[in-house]
């Protein structure tokens, strides 16, 4: 595993937000998807240096997306998940699962 | 998610803020999506509402651009603010030689005709109103034109100004003995407020110039 695959925690997160929003993963959909489910407050600022980030290593892509008025006629920029990003969450839960074997009190993590 | 336009605008400032602190590539999306946020919160919770909510979300917005780039080394994000600080410390460090070559012969002149008497134009010119005011324009319109985040350069700007206001600061109370330690602090803090403030009203207005858009337009990267 290269340095560029390991994921920090926020990452992890933004890319299981990805993977399940699909076609429709922009900004508002991932912060959203992110705030209802883990009920930590997101700013939309962290989701882009986050995004940006994934992109440089290779793990996202974007694309500039249509502008609609309730936007102020400013595009989306939608980003999808990329196979090394897909991996790369993989390779995060499966060494979460060996660190957290059997260890009494933890919830295994499967 | 939500469409049709909203009944009312967010913020002005707050957007032009977070402006301040997105590169060229990222404003648009930013700025879009809180846009849209505003949209749908107006929409359920009121306009004075979804305004105080578009503040705070432009706050921790931000906040998190503006950390960002310490915390990841490589990415466009910090290749920009990099690349800002150069030129901001070019920019800087010109535009404030400048200044001072311009707000010395017309302190000078004000001084030679007694204005000073009637407005205190050591003051006004030569205590750095100006130099920060024209520093911050200049970093907001080339950051503009080169897409780089304008706030992180404006950081260097900030330390560069307050560090020339530093200096002439004790330059001007070498010859005042019996000026304490205490007024000596409460005059540099005037001055960082000051250069902060000017640098700040100066890249906002900047930011609201129209060329340098036309001039070197990047448009995000497309799939």
């Amino acid at each position: 595993m290269s340095r560029g695959d390991y994921l920090g925690e926020f990452e992890h997160l933004v890319l299981l937000a990805l993977k399940r929003l699909g076609e429709n993963a922009y900004g508002v959909t991932v912060r959203r998807d992110i705030e209802t489910r883990t009920q930590r407050e997101v700013s939309i600022g962290a989701i882009y240096a986050t995004l940006d980030r994934l992109e440089t290593k290779g793990l996202v892509k974007s694309r500039v997306g249509e502008p609609t008025a309730a936007r102020g006629g400013r595009a989306k920029r939608y980003f999808r998940i990329t196979v090394r990003g897909v991996a790369a969450i993989n390779k995060t839960h499966e060494a979460l699962r060996k660190m957290s074997d059997g260890l009494v009190g933890v919830r295994s993590f499967a | 998610m939500t469409t049709g336009a909203s009944r009312s605008r967010p913020p002005r400032v707050a957007a032009w803020l977070v402006e301040l602190f997105a590169s060229t590539q990222e404003a648009d999306g930013i700025l879009g999506d809180l846009a849209e946020e505003f949209t749908a919160h107006e929409r359920v919770e009121g306009t004075r509402d979804a305004r105080r909510a578009y503040w705070r979300h432009a706050r921790h917005t931000m906040w998190d651009l503006a950390w960002s780039p310490l915390g990841s080394p490589g990415t466009s994000g910090a290749r920009v603010t990099a690349t800002g600080l150069v030129v901001a410390a070019g920019i800087g460090f010109l535009a404030h030689s400048m200044a001072t070559g311009i707000v010395w012969p017309v302190g000078h002149v004000l001084v030679m005709h007694g204005i000073y008497k009637v407005f205190p134009a050591f003051q006004w010119w030569e205590d750095h109103m100006a130099a920060p005011f024209a520093v911050g324009t200049a970093i907001a319109l080339i950051s503009r034109a080169f897409g780089v985040r304008a706030m992180g350069a404006l950081f260097v700007n900030v330390a560069l100004s307050v560090g020339l206001a530093a200096w002439l600061q004790r330059m001007s109370f070498r010859n005042v003995p019996s000026l304490g330690p205490v007024a000596l602090f409460a005059s540099l803090l005037f001055r960082l407020l000051q250069n902060i403030s000017l640098n700040v009203i100066g890249a906002i207005i900047g930011r609201l110039m129209p060329f340098p858009d036309r001039l070197l337009r990047r448009q995000p990267a497309t799939q």
